[in-house]
C-alpha cells in the first residue's frame, strides 16, 4: 500500500512524551494535564484553556532510579514513567490527573508529589481519585462527585479553568469530533482486506491521546480521508486476523512485531486503545455533561476491576463480540509483567474465549519495552500458524 | 521469672523439623501453668469435635487444608517459646480465645458444608470474603458470618507452613504468574480445586485489600455457586466525600442479606454487637498504654494475632474477646503496678511492619529468644480500632464501612502513602529503637514505597531492618533464609552477638 | 474407701499422669507429625478432584 502522508510525522510526534506539539500547545498558553488511566476521563483534560495528554516513557532505557525506588516487582511501566519524571521528562505537566485504580501506578503518581518531580511549574499539583468497582447509579454518581471534587475543582482553584456546563459540553464536543474520525479509520480495520494496517493505527490512535487535539485534528482529519481512497493490497498481506487485548501497549513497536509475524492486529482492547475509548459520548435529556462523562467512563470501561459477575463475564462477551464484529480468528491477551489485574484477568480469558467459547486464544507477558522480542516472536509466529493451518482446514468458518 | 540461663534452645528440636523432643522448661510454676494451658485447649478441640464429629472427621479426610489444623498444638507451643510470667499468661488467654473462637467456626462449616448432605444449617451461613469484618451483619442474629479463605489460606498458614504451596501451585499451573500477590493465589487455587466446603447462602466479595484480591474474587465466584455482592468500600477512605457512597454500599449489603436469606435486619440485636465491637476497641487502646511501657506483658506473637483475629471473626458478636480482654488487662495492670519486667532478654524494642511472613508467625518469638528484640506491636494492630458512632443507624453503617477501609492490611496499603510509612511514628510512640520491615516480595502496595522508606531511614534514629517473605509460600524463601537476613543484619549493623547461638541458622524446612 | 471413689480416684491420677508424660515429651505433636499426618497426606495425593477454573 502506499505509504499514509502523515505516517513519519506521527510516528516522530510519539518518539518523546514532550513532543512539537505539546510544546506549541504550551506556547499557546494551554494547560498540559497529565494522566495514565482510563478512569480520569480524557474529555474532561480537553476543557477550554487545556489539553490532554496520556503519559508515555518512550525510547526508555534503563530504569534503575525508578527500580531503586519500587523495586523490580513492580510493572515496568510505572517504573518507566518514573524514571523519566525523574529525569525531567515530565517537567512541561502543569497537572496529573490521577486516580487510586490500580496499585502500582498510582504509587508512582504519589512519586510525583513525594520527590517534587515537575520543578518548572510551582503550581503544579497531582490530584487523585477514588473510582468505584461498579457501574450502577450509585456508583455513577460518587465518580461523578469525585471528578467534581478531585479533578475539576483543583484545576479551577489553582488556574481558574472554566469548569461550567458549557465548558464541558465544549470538551465533549471535541471529544466526540477527534472520536469520529478515529472510529471511522478503526472501522476500516473491519474489511477483507483493511486499507490500514494494526501498526498504523495504533501510532494515530496514540497520537490522538498524547497530542493536543487542536493541533493534531487536522492531519487526522486528512488521514482518514487518504485512508478511505487508499487502495489496499490485492492479497492480504497478513495470515490471520487478531484482537488484542490487555493491559498497557502504548508502544506501537509492540504491534509492528506482531504484524512482522504474519498477523494483522483488527482490533485494540487495550489500555491507549481505541475500544473502548473513541465511543461517541451522548448527553441524556435532563442529564448534566458532567453526568454525561461520568456515566460514560464508568460504563464503557473494560477494566478488569469491574467485580460484579455481570461486568466480569461481560468483559470476555465483549472481546467475543469484537472477534465477531471484526472477523478475527483469535485473541492475544497481553499483560504487562507484575500486573495484578491483567494476570487474573488474562487467566479467565483465555480459559473462558478457548475453552468455551471456543475462539483461539493466548496469553502473553511482557515488558513495557519490547525487550524479548525474541521469545515474543517465536509465541507469535506459533500461534499465528496454528490460526492459518485452522483456517486453511476450514475450522473457524 | 525468666530464665535468662536458657542456652541451646534448638537443640531441643527434632532435627529438620520444629517438632520437639521435650516441650520447654519454664521453671517449675511456669510449666505447671503451662501444662494446665495445654489441657485447656485439650478441652477447646474435645469441644471442636463435639459440634459435628461425624462432619469433622470427614471434614479432615476430605480438606488437605483440614489436615493442617492438626498442628494446633504445636503452633500454640511455637507462640509461647520463651514467655514466662505474666508474658506466659498473657500470651495464653489471648491464644485460647483465639483457639476457642476459630475452632468453632470451622466446626460450623463442617456441619453446613452440603458436600456431606444438605441441612437447614447451611442456609444460617453468610460468607464474607478475606478478612471482611463482620459488624455489617451485625443486625442478623440469627445468621453466622463466617470468613471465607481466611480459613484455607491465612489461619491454615499459621499452623503449617506446608499448608499453602499446593493450593499456590494449582493456581500457577492455571496460568497466575508467581509473582502474584500469594494470599490471592492460594485462594484461587483452593476454588480451582474445589476445597471450599459448599457452605452458606450467600457471599459477600470485597476489594480487600488490593487489587489481587479484586481479581481472585470473581475467580472464586465461578466455583462458588452461590449468590454474591461485591462490597465496594472506597479506597480512598481519608477523604470524607467517600462516606455518601460507603453508606449506599453498606444499605446494599444488608438489603442484599436479606432477600438472600429471609433473615429480616434487627436494630436491637445491631446495637447490641456494635457496642461490643466498641469496647473491643477501647481494650485494644488501653492495651497500647501498657504496651507503650517497659512493664508490659503484651509482646511477641501473639497480641497482633489476637488484633487479627477479632478483628476478622469477632467484630462485637463474641463476647469471649471482651472478658480475655478484661483478664490480659488485669494482668497488665498488676505488671505495671509491681514495675515488672515481663521481657527480661529484651535488649531492643521494635514496631513490626508490613506483609508478615504468614509461614512464620512465630518470628517475634525468635526474635526475642534468639537476639533479644522484643516486638511490641505489629502492623496488624493498628488496622480497624474504629470506634462506630452510635448516635444514628447511618452513621454507624458509615462507620462500619470506615471500620472496613481500615482493615487489615487495607489500611495500610489504600488511601495514600502516608500510611504506610506510619510505622515511623508508631515506633516512637511505643519508645522503640527498630522498625522490622517485613518485605513480602509479592505485595505491590508496599514495594512501591521502597525507595521512599529506604531515603527516610537514612534521616531516622530508628533502625530499619527489611527482611523478606513470600507470604505463604516459604519454597521461594525459607524461615532459615529469612535468619540470615536478621543474623547478618545483627551482627553487621547492630554488632551484636545473639542471646542464643543455636537459635541462629537450623533447619526447620520440613517441620509445620 | 468407697469403690466408685477409688476408680475415680485412678482414673484421676492416672489421666493425670498420662497427660503429663504426653505433654512433656511432646506425644501429642510426635504423634500426629509422624503417624497421622503422613497418613493423610497420602490420602491427598490420591484424591481425584473437580480441577477447574
Amino acid at each position: 500500500m502506499k505509504d499514509l502522508k502523515h505516517l513519519i510525522y506521527f510516528e516522530n510526534l510519539l518518539q518523546q512524551a514532550d513532543n512539537e506539539l505539546v510544546e506549541q500547545g504550551r506556547k499557546d498558553g494551554k494547560l498540559a494535564l497529565g494522566y495514565t488511566c482510563y478512569f480520569v476521563p480524557e474529555t474532561l483534560l480537553n476543557l477550554p484553556g487545556c489539553f490532554s495528554t496520556r503519559l508515555r516513557a518512550p525510547n526508555t532505557g534503563s530504569i534503575d532510579v525508578g527500580t531503586y525506588y519500587m523495586t523490580n516487582k513492580i510493572c515496568s511501566y510505572t517504573r518507566s514513567i518514573l524514571e523519566r519524571g525523574i529525569e525531567g521528562g515530565y517537567n512541561y505537566l502543569d497537572a496529573l490527573l490521577s486516580s487510586e485504580t490500580c496499585q502500582m501506578m498510582h504509587r508512582g503518581h504519589e512519586h510525583f508529589e513525594l520527590l517534587g518531580l515537575v520543578k518548572n511549574n510551582p503550581k503544579f499539583f497531582m490530584s487523585m481519585m477514588d473510582v468505584p468497582f461498579s457501574d450502577s447509579d450509585n456508583a455513577v454518581d460518587h465518580y461523578e462527585d469525585q471528578i467534581k471534587t478531585k479533578l475539576l475543582q483543583p484545576l479551577h482553584d489553582v488556574y481558574g479553568v472554566d469548569i461550567s456546563d458549557d465548558a464541558v459540553r465544549k470538551a465533549i464536543e471535541d471529544h466526540n469530533e477527534i472520536s469520529a474520525i478515529i472510529t471511522e479509520i478503526g472501522d476500516l480495520r473491519k474489511l477483507p482486506i483493511p486499507p490500514i494496517t494494526g501498526y498504523e493505527f495504533h501510532v494515530i490512535q496514540l497520537v490522538s491521546e498524547v497530542c493536543p487535539h487542536y493541533l493534531v485534528m487536522d492531519k487526522l482529519r486528512e488521514t482518514l480521508e487518504e485512508v478511505k481512497k487508499r487502495a489496499p493490497e490485492k492479497k492480504p498481506w497478513f495470515r490471520a486476523r487478531i484482537v488484542l487485548t490487555g493491559s498497557e501497549i502504548d508502544d506501537p513497536g509492540f504491534t509492528k512485531l506482531l504484524e512482522d509475524c504474519g498477523a494483522m492486529v483488527v482490533a485494540d482492547r487495550y489500555c491507549y486503545g481505541s475500544l473502548p475509548g473513541r465511543e461517541q459520548i451522548e448527553i441524556k435529556d435532563g442529564e448534566t455533561a458532567l453526568r454525561a462523562v461520568a456515566r460514560h467512563y464508568l460504563r464503557t470501561s473494560q477494566c478488569p476491576r469491574f467485580m460484579e459477575t455481570e461486568r466480569s463475564t461481560g468483559r470476555r462477551e465483549y472481546v467475543k463480540q469484537l472477534v465477531n464484529e471484526y472477523h478475527a480468528d483469535g485473541v492475544i491477551y497481553t499483560q504487562m509483567k507484575f500486573c495484578e489485574f491483567w494476570s487474573y484477568e488474562r487467566v479467565l480469558g483465555v480459559h473462558v474465549l478457548y475453552e468455551e467459547m471456543g475462539v483461539p486464544t493466548i496469553g502473553i507477558e511482557r515488558e513495557y519495552t519490547v525487550t524479548s522480542a525474541g521469545q515474543l516472536r517465536t509465541r507469535f509466529q506459533a500461534f499465528i500458524e496454528s490460526l492459518e493451518i485452522k483456517n486453511i482446514q476450514g475450522g473457524n468458518k | 521469672m525468666a530464665d535468662k540461663k536458657i542456652m541451646d534452645e534448638q537443640n531441643r528440636f527434632i532435627e529438620g523439623t520444629n517438632i520437639e523432643k521435650h516441650r520447654e522448661w519454664r521453671g517449675l510454676k511456669d510449666t505447671w501453668y503451662d501444662y494446665t494451658q495445654w489441657i485447656k485447649l485439650l478441652v477447646i478441640v474435645m469441644k471442636f469435635v463435639a459440634i459435628s464429629p461425624f462432619r469433622i472427621a470427614r471434614g479432615v479426610l476430605e480438606y488437605r487444608w483440614m489436615g493442617s489444623y492438626l498442628a494446633a498444638f504445636n503452633m500454640r507451643d511455637r507462640c509461647m517459646e520463651g514467655l514466662r510470667g505474666p508474658a506466659l499468661q498473657v500470651a495464653n488467654e489471648q491464644l485460647n480465645t483465639i483457639m476457642s473462637a476459630t475452632t468453632t467456626q470451622i466446626g460450623q462449616m463442617m456441619k453446613g458444608d452440603r458436600r456431606f448432605g444438605d441441612n437447614d444449617f447451611a442456609k444460617k451461613i453468610v460468607l464474607l470474603e478475606q478478612t471482611m469484618p463482620p459488624e455489617i451483619m451485625a443486625g442478623f442474629p440469627n445468621l453466622i458470618p463466617i470468613p471465607l479463605e481466611v480459613y484455607q489460606g491465612l489461619l491454615n498458614c499459621y499452623m503449617d507452613q506446608n499448608a499453602c504451596p499446593f493450593y499456590i501451585d494449582v493456581m500457577e499451573n492455571a496460568g497466575l504468574p508467581a509473582d502474584s500477590c500469594r494470599l490471592s493465589a492460594n485462594a484461587t487455587g483452593v476454588a480451582i480445586n474445589d476445597d471450599f466446603p459448599k457452605i452458606g447462602a450467600c457471599v459477600i466479595e470485597n476489594n480487600m485489600p488490593c487489587d489481587s484480591s479484586t481479581m481472585n474474587s470473581q475467580v472464586i465466584d465461578r466455583r462458588l455457586g452461590l449468590p454474591s455482592l461485591p462490597a465496594e468500600v472506597p479506597m480512598r477512605w481519608e477523604d470524607r466525600n467517600t462516606d455518601k457512597y460507603s453508606l449506599v454500599q453498606m444499605k446494599r449489603i444488608i438489603k442484599f442479606v436479606e432477600d438472600s436469606t429471609g433473615e429480616k435486619f434487627d436494630e436491637q440485636a445491631f446495637w447490641d454487637v456494635i457496642n461490643r465491637h466498641n469496647k473491643e476497641v477501647s481494650n485494644e487502646m488501653e492495651k497500647w498504654e501498657f504496651m507503650q511501657t517497659p512493664y508490659s506483658p503484651i509482646g511477641g506473637t501473639v497480641g497482633a494475632l489476637y488484633h487479627a483475629t477479632y478483628f476478622t471473626f469477632s467484630g462485637g458478636r463474641n463476647p469471649a474477646f471482651v472478658k480475655t480482654d478484661e483478664k490480659v488487662l488485669k494482668i497488665a495492670k498488676d505488671c505495671y503496678e509491681q514495675k515488672l519486667n515481663a521481657f527480661p532478654k529484651a535488649r531492643h524494642r521494635a514496631i513490626m511492619w508490613g506483609g508478615p511472613a504468614c509461614y512464620w508467625p512465630q518470628f517475634p518469638n525468635w526474635l526475642y529468644n534468639c537476639w533479644g528484640i522484643l516486638v511490641v506491636a505489629a502492623m496488624d494492630s493498628f488496622s480497624g480500632n474504629v470506634t462506630i458512632p452510635t448516635t444514628s443507624l447511618d452513621d454507624a453503617l458509615v462507620g462500619i464501612a470506615r471500620n472496613h477501609e481500615t482493615g487489615v492490611m487495607r489500611r495500610h496499603l489504600t488511601g495514600g502513602w502516608q500510611h504506610l510509612v506510619e510505622f515511623w511514628g508508631e515506633a516512637e510512640k511505643f519508645s522503640c529503637d527498630m522498625v522490622i520491615l517485613n518485605n513480602d516480595i509479592t505485595c505491590k502496595g508496599a514495594l512501591g514505597l521502597t525507595g521512599v522508606i529506604l531515603d527516610q531511614a537514612k534521616d531516622k534514629k530508628t533502625r530499619l531492618m527489611m527482611v523478606s517473605n513470600d507470604m505463604f509460600n516459604h519454597v521461594t524463601i525459607s524461615r532459615a533464609d529469612m535468619r540470615k537476613e536478621v543474623n547478618d543484619y545483627m551482627r553487621a549493623v547492630m554488632q551484636e552477638e545473639p542471646l542464643d547461638a543455636s537459635l541462629c541458622d537450623y533447619d526447620d524446612y520440613e517441620g509445620w | 474407701m468407697n469403690k466408685t471413689v477409688k476408680t475415680l480416684l485412678i482414673l484421676g491420677v492416672g489421666g493425670f499422669a498420662a497427660t503429663l508424660v504426653m505433654y512433656w515429651f511432646n506425644l501429642d505433636n510426635k504423634m500426629i507429625y509422624y503417624g497421622v499426618r503422613p497418613l493423610l497426606n497420602k490420602l491427598y495425593d490420591k484424591q481425584k478432584r473437580d480441577v477447574r477454573i
